[in-house]
């Protein structure tokens, strides 16, 4: 059974992050509504962190977003949030013209509490996180 | 309480050596305080970053904080700018009108960053023609500078680091371009979701 750790629900929390409008927060790219985003204000590279409640293993990153041109991710395993390592080196994804771009990473994340999304360039000055996912299960 | 929308961008300053690029920044950065009088060419790059309100219709208040990198227009250092201007959002284009090539040479600076940043991807961009405190000994009219920005839809701005004046009126049009950009983007972002 594996179940979207990411969401507000199950206890995710998006709590750092390099851009901050209120009216596209962080939040909004783990409440589970692809109509909402977390918005960049400007400048690359951005970063998201997406803090989970209990130390997770995590199979698949699922991402929905507009305008980004290159990401990787990074899991760090400590509840503070400490050294961080790559699980998804730099990769470019497709434009998608300005639509939605609807990505799903292999990871292994085998105890994770944090993960780092790295927006490294973008199609657009101004890019949004839709919807992070992060497929997987708490360890007892 | 509404809190203020902050915006950042990276703004480069091209044109020859010797066109006043630093000193240009440096009033800006410094609000007048700071003029080098001594020529001191620029290596590589120098950096600096400050705020910039922009007025916004409604009540909330917003801010652009400028990153800007202002390279080197010495030959010396032709190899290593292109780095420098990586992710850049708009440019200032500097010549000396008492200088005729410097302003015929920011065709050839256009086409240098074109090569890095495909200019008519970025946000802004502006032509100053500094050093208008010596008007006596302008090689290059006010109407040609203009007719070089409107050919690549650049606003243009006259402008003396030595007297503080004209030198804010560029970095405000790029903090409000910048403004502008993020409006029109956050629509499309908007409505690829909806
Ligand atoms: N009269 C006058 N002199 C200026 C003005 N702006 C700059 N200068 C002088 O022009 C010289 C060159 O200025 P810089 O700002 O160092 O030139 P630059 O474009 O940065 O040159 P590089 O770093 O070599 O690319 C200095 O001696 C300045 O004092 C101006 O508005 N009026
Ligand atoms: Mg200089």
């Amino acid at each position: 059974m594996s179940d979207n750790l990411a969401s507000a629900e199950n206890g995710g929390q998006a709590l750092i992050a390099t851009s901050w409008d209120q009216a596209h927060p962080p939040e909004h790219a783990i409440d589970g509504d692809d109509a909402t985003f977390w918005v960049t204000t400007g400048m690359f590279p951005q970063e998201l962190v997406v803090t989970l409640p209990a130390s997770s293993a995590v199979a698949r990153v699922m991402l929905r977003s507009v305008g980004i041109r290159r990401i990787s991710i990074h899991a760090c395993p400590t509840e503070q949030p400490g050294a961080y390592d790559t699980v998804l080196p730099e990769t470019e994804i497709a434009d998608g013209a300005g639509s939605r771009q609807s990505e799903v990473f292999t990871v292994k994340m085998e105890a994770v509490r944090h993960v780092k999304l790295v927006i490294h360039a973008g199609w657009d000055h101004f890019v949004a996180v839709n919807d992070i996912r992060l497929d997987g299960r708490k360890l007892d | 309480m509404v809190s203020a929308l902050k915006l950042r961008s990276k703004v480069v300053v091209l044109g020859d050596s010797g066109v006043g690029k630093s000193a240009v920044t440096q009033m800006f950065h410094s609000n007048g305080q700071k003029f080098p009088k001594n020529y001191l060419m620029t290596i590589g790059v120098d950096f600096c970053m400050k705020p910039v309100p922009v007025q916004v219709a409604d009540e909330s208040r917003a801010t652009v904080e400028l990153f800007v990198f202002d390279t080197a227009g010495q030959d010396l250092f032709a190899e290593m700018a292109p780095h420098y201007w990586e992710g850049s959002a708009s440019l200032i284009l500097v010549y000396d009108i008492t200088r005729a090539e410097s302003f015929h040479n920011l065709a050839e600076w256009l086409e240098r960053i074109s090569r890095v940043v495909p200019v008519e991807s970025m946000v802004s961009g502006c032509v100053v023609a500094n050093k208008a405190d010596l008007r006596e000994r302008a090689e290059i009219s006010r109407e040609a500078g203009e007719a070089f920005a409107q050919r690549y839809g650049f606003a243009f701005f006259e402008a003396s680091a030595l007297e503080h004046s004209g030198i804010d009126a560029p970095f405000a049009h790029v903090a409000a371009a910048t403004h502008a950009r993020y409006t029109d983007s956050l629509a499309k972002l908007t409505a690829a979701v909806s």
